[in-house]
């Protein structure tokens, strides 16, 4: 498979001209390989937060009181960033591409929770989206008085779908598929209406790593070509007929078929333990390199939209890699086997 | 030590029926310790290995868990597993061990374990979801053997004292009383026929 032509002239993005600068002196401030090496080797996880609170986190980790408020202050590190993505892109639909996960999240959560006894854990919901978390709670279990609420078309076509689908099979999974493909599907056609093959890119191949993951997952827990076919994300450069057509084949078999694809080092690495341990972990953190790899090639671009998307991109991945040290210290896990999981970073 | 009784044949006579009664006691009391030691010692090893291997288990079981959680979001997690679409049915039924009724937690399971989507979440979770499934059975049969090894002991306890007093106390008392009425008639006899000849011998 050739490799794809994803960048656009970036003489024709000059606009973001001053964002990408500032995106530059920011890049130098996330965390690098010796940084992390630096959170590896503390004695715990009071003192990675520390050693945090004294560079970039500063402003969201010096004032946690309880070590477990962790994942909160990296809550609010992603809002501030998303905020500063608001402000530096010049284009809504972009900057608002990673919010809008966080609606699908919640209307998952809502929808859940509307099928069992209606409460909501306030661990489950984010305010980092794009729409009113009450505005969700209205549309799902409407309350007379507070009147109608207009929500986006997609999200109504979302909630439609999965409604439907649950009440006829009464399985909760059906409702994180359905919604995950409509999620996936919306912010790769926003991607492409941006005319941006760097998301789009992107986006492909986080359809095609994620479908290789669940075929495996599938043929582990002896699913059916059913469910295979449900979860299959669209949008990936290997349509859904290639998974379909090896579903009696073996793991390894269907590895093999990947040879010719970007992903076959990441599956074959991934999957080299796999026999004996069924375990994905490597898998998964080659996948997350692969697309660290991507992204990394918009710290090469001098203008466009594409260096703020990685920076975006880079920092989810940094608060990944600080919530894995984090638990791993936590439950007292050697070095090593945090080490195992730890991914590579963006600098 | 001899009891506070009358000296009296029928009173020998009561206490030899008592005395009988308490050696049946004894050997069947006996036989019952022997028997609740017997089944108290196979579930002791049994729950030795059973406890060690649901650990082990569970402690893999956690790790993954743990790891799926490092690489996954609290809101993603929470959301994940927040709607179970298992159905757990817990039968508690009891089963008679001499005069015991020992518990018995039988689990069905319908649905699968996993409720969640594929895109969002990480292998890590099936593994651990999977583990914790298949341990939930295991850990009800631990729960209920353990349960019949501290019946069966405080069961053996009590069974053990009374074969210590029937052995110990209640046999030898009786067994001396008996001794002792018996030496006692013997005496009075004795000095019944003693008593007897000397009248004779004053008579004739």
């Amino acid at each position: 498979m050739q490799e794809q032509q994803i960048f656009r002239p970036s003489k024709e993005n000059t606009g973001y001209a001053y964002a990408v600068g500032r995106i530059r002196a920011m890049e130098t401030r996330l965390l690098n390989g010796t940084d992390i090496t630096r959170l590896l080797e503390a004695d715990s996880a009071a003192e990675v937060i520390k050693i945090l609170s004294e560079g970039e986190y500063e402003k969201t980790m010096s004032g946690i009181s309880d070590i477990m408020d962790f994942e909160t202050a990296l809550n609010q590190e992603r809002e501030y960033v998303y905020n500063l993505i608001d402000e530096l892109s010049l284009d809504p639909q972009l900057s608002q591409i990673f919010r809008i996960k966080w609606d699908f999240h919640n209307l998952k959560v809502l929808l859940k929770s509307n099928y069992q006894d209606g409460s909501v854990s306030q661990d489950a919901l984010v305010e980092s989206g794009t729409i009113p978390i009450e505005d969700l709670k209205q549309k799902i279990q409407p309350d007379e008085e507070a009147g109608n609420v207009n929500l986006p078309q997609y999200i109504n076509d979302a909630l439609d779908e999965a409604k439907e689908s649950y009440e006829e099979d009464q399985n909760p999974q059906v409702i994180d598929i359905v919604i995950d493909r409509h999620m996936h599907s919306f912010m790769y056609k926003s991607a492409e209406d941006a005319d941006n093959n760097f998301m789009t890119g992107y986006l492909k191949a986080i359809a095609d790593l994620t479908n290789i993951k669940s075929f495996i997952r599938i043929k582990s827990l002896d699913e059916t070509m059913r469910l295979l076919d449900a979860v299959l994300l669209p949008h990936g450069s290997l349509d859904k007929q290639f998974y379909i057509k090896q579903f009696d084949e073996t793991v390894d078999n269907f590895a093999a078929s990947l040879s010719n694809t970007p992903y076959a080092q990441v599956v074959a690495e991934g999957l080299r333990s796999w026999p004996e341990d069924k375990s994905l972990a490597v898998y998964e953190r080659l996948s997350d390199e692969y697309f660290m790899d991507f992204i990394r090639k918009a710290k090469y671009m001098v203008f466009g939209v594409e260096p703020i998307i990685g920076y975006l991109l880079a920092k989810e991945h940094e608060m990944k890699l600080i919530r894995i040290i984090v638990i791993g210290k936590l439950n007292d896990l050697p070095s090593d086997a945090i080490k195992e999981r730890l991914r590579k970073t963006y600098v | 030590m001899i009891l506070e009784v009358n000296a009296t044949r029928m009173e020998l006579m009561r206490l030899k029926k008592r005395l009988k009664l308490a050696q049946r006691g004894y050997d069947l009391l006996k036989r019952k310790q022997d028997e609740l030691m017997r089944q108290f010692l196979e579930l002791v090893e049994q729950i030795g290995n059973l406890r060690t291997e649901i650990e082990d288990r569970l402690a893999n079981a956690h790790r993954e868990f743990l790891m799926a959680r490092s690489v996954m979001d609290r809101e993603t997690m929470e959301e994940s597993i927040m709607f179970p679409n298992q159905t757990l049915n817990m039968n508690v039924s009891t089963v008679p061990v001499m005069n015991l009724r020992l518990p018995r937690f039988d689990v069905k399971s319908e649905g699968s374990v996993y409720s969640y989507g594929l895109s969002t979440t990480s292998g890590d979770l099936d593994s651990a979801l999977g583990a914790y499934s298949e341990l939930l059975p295991e850990m009800l049969r631990l729960s209920h053997v353990e349960r019949s090894v501290q019946l069966l002991a405080n069961e053996i306890e009590v069974t053990r004292r009374r074969v210590n007093a029937l052995e110990y106390i209640l046999i030898p008392n009786l067994q001396d009383t008996i001794k002792y009425i018996t030496m006692r008639l013997d005496e009075m006899e004795r000095s019944n026929l003693s008593r007897l000849m000397k009248v004779k011998e004053i008579v004739s």
